[in-house]
């Protein structure tokens, strides 16, 4: 014999289903049907891929083209980095790139107050990197006096590579007349190999080099060749 | 990141700026889910299960009126079976175990009940029985209750979604007889239609009353072990292998951070180090020649030329 009154028992029940964690609270999903549609494609794709994968041999396959797709991520990855910073390198060079005409201005400047030997190897400097932009030597990091001294077929100069390396590596101080005889010889030297340049064309390893011309103008520790 | 910006056309960034909406939309509404909505589910036949098919409002009825409940999240066969009360099993996932079977038959013959109910309750049911009770997915939706124990009550409404074929000698409780809904033997009862008891239709005609019957006066556990709950919680139910997924992602974006982020140490050099001044060179190599004997003279040579000779 049942001791229970169905009625009660009956709106007891009504009454916890009416709690909140019997009803459903939604909320709007605007994109629901959306979405659905996508993880339905989704799925059409993935369910074959994740039945193949669970063979063994799918598995070996399946890794094997994580591992080539990662690499060749990678390799893509760092050849545009590597470009990227090679590009902004340039920029920052070009941007540190010296004025021939502003090297002049600055050797005068030295000259005016004393300072012979800064004046003379500006002189140089500037002389050099005219030279580099006429084609008659090539912009490379590792030029020295002496391979410009082969390079330049002009008598004056070498008297002028012979100076400035007494003056910036020998410690010799500069005179007046070292100063005079770059003011007075430069304009000749440049003539000259600029003449001799148009008619035997640039030089082959000027091609492309701008990056390295202009380190060999900027670098200030270059003490080994032409820019110390 | 203002960098890679600038640096895409416009449409990838009409494709980012669109990706980065539904994604934004979505985890916006999902939070709002989280915080203000909710969504009735959970395993058919399970105490927690709020859903059309679940039986949480059976265990809710029961403490409504006093008794005690127990969810059981040990398996029957490891679980403290209350004493005395009564052992609730609707449909459950898992097959009866032989430690879960013999530790429900000394329940029945300490003098509990056991409720077995629906299709995989059955198993149990025939099992403790020793008899199949031949249960089958038909049934009436309107069982008739037939014998002393749901006395009293004539509205019973289900789905009509079960019935015993062979109830054996068990007594029928709910019929009709030919195929009845619920049996009884000793303090065993089986219940075929689990519809009767699932939260969408307890409040219909006099189904909360036969839930409230059938568990009689308690304490009343429920097997929710073989719906899948375990005794772990928190960090530690979640399956290994998503923990290891999780773990794999987490390292991953670790990853990700440190290559994007900036880099720690001395600043690079945006030049190589070039070779020290020549005039350095040249004095190093003057200070080797210094420390260096004068070279031998002429004469110096001449004379051991003439001794060797001798």
């Amino acid at each position: 014999m049942a001791e229970v009154d169905p009625g009660e028992a009956r709106e007891q029940a009504r009454r916890v289903l009416a709690g909140d964690r019997y009803q459903a609270e939604d909320v709007p999903r605007p994109l629901q049907g959306v979405l659905r549609w996508v993880g339905e494609r989704i799925e059409d794709v993935s369910r074959p891929v994740a039945d193949a994968l669970g063979t063994p041999a799918g598995l070996v396959i399946g890794l094997g083209a994580v591992a080539v797709a990662t690499t060749l991520l990678v390799l893509a990855l760092v050849r545009r980095r590597t470009r990227v910073a090679e590009r902004e390198a340039v920029t920052r060079r070009r941007a540190r790139s010296l004025d021939p005409a502003a090297l002049d201005r600055e050797a005068e400047a030295a000259e005016a107050v004393g300072d012979l030997a800064t004046a003379v190897r500006l002189r140089f400097r500037a002389g050099v990197v005219r030279l580099e932009q006429a084609g008659a030597v090539p912009a490379r990091v590792d030029a020295t006096t002496a391979r410009l001294v082969g390079r330049v077929d002009v008598p004056a100069f070498a008297p002028l590579a012979r100076a400035f390396d007494e003056v910036a590596y020998g410690g010799r101080p500069a005179t007046p007349a070292d100063v005079a005889a770059a003011r007075r010889h430069w304009p000749e030297v440049l003539a000259a190999a600029t003449a001799a340049t148009a008619v035997t064309g640039p030089h082959p390893e000027r091609a492309g080099d701008q990056t390295r011309r202009e380190a060999v103008g900027s670098d200030r520790r270059f003490g080994g060749g032409v820019g110390a | 990141m203002t960098g890679w910006w600038g640096r895409v056309g416009p449409v990838k960034r009409a494709v980012a700026v669109v990706l980065g909406l539904v994604v934004g939309v979505n985890l916006l509404l999902a939070a709002l889910d989280a915080v203000v909505g909710s969504d009735p589910g959970g395993p058919t036949g399970s105490s927690y299960a709020t859903g059309d098919d679940g039986v949480a409002a059976w265990a809710d009825l029961l403490r409504a009126r006093g008794v005690t409940v127990e969810p059981l999240r040990r398996p029957l066969g490891e679980a403290d079976l209350p004493a005395g009360g009564t052992v609730v099993v609707v449909d459950p996932a898992d097959a009866p175990t032989p430690e879960g079977l013999a530790a429900l038959a000394d329940h029945l013959a300490g003098g509990g009940r056991v409720v077995a109910v629906g299709a995989a309750g059955s198993v149990y049911a025939g099992a403790l029985l020793g008899a199949d009770l031949g249960w089958q997915p038909k049934g009436t939706a309107r069982p008739t209750p037939a014998g002393d124990l749901l006395a009293g009550l004539d509205d019973l409404r289900g789905d009509g979604t079960g019935s015993f074929a062979t109830p054996g000698p068990a007594t029928v409780e709910a019929g009709p007889a030919a195929a009845p809904v619920v049996v009884s033997t000793g303090g065993l009862l089986a219940v075929a239609d689990p519809s009767l008891l699932h939260n969408a239709r307890l409040a219909d005609g006099d189904d909360a009353a036969l839930a409230v019957v059938l568990a009689g006066s308690g304490p009343v556990a429920f097997a929710e072990a073989e719906h899948g709950y375990g005794t772990t919680r928190g960090l530690a139910a979640v399956p290994g292998p998503l923990k290891a997924a999780v773990i794999g992602l987490v390292l991953a974006a670790l990853v990700g951070l440190w290559s994007v982020g900036q880099r720690l140490g001395p600043a690079e050099a945006v030049d190589r180090p070039l070779p020290p001044p020549r005039r350095a060179y040249v004095d190093a190599l003057g200070a080797a020649l210094a420390r260096t004997p004068d070279p031998p003279t002429p004469e110096d040579t001449r004379d051991r030329s003439d001794t060797l000779a001798r």
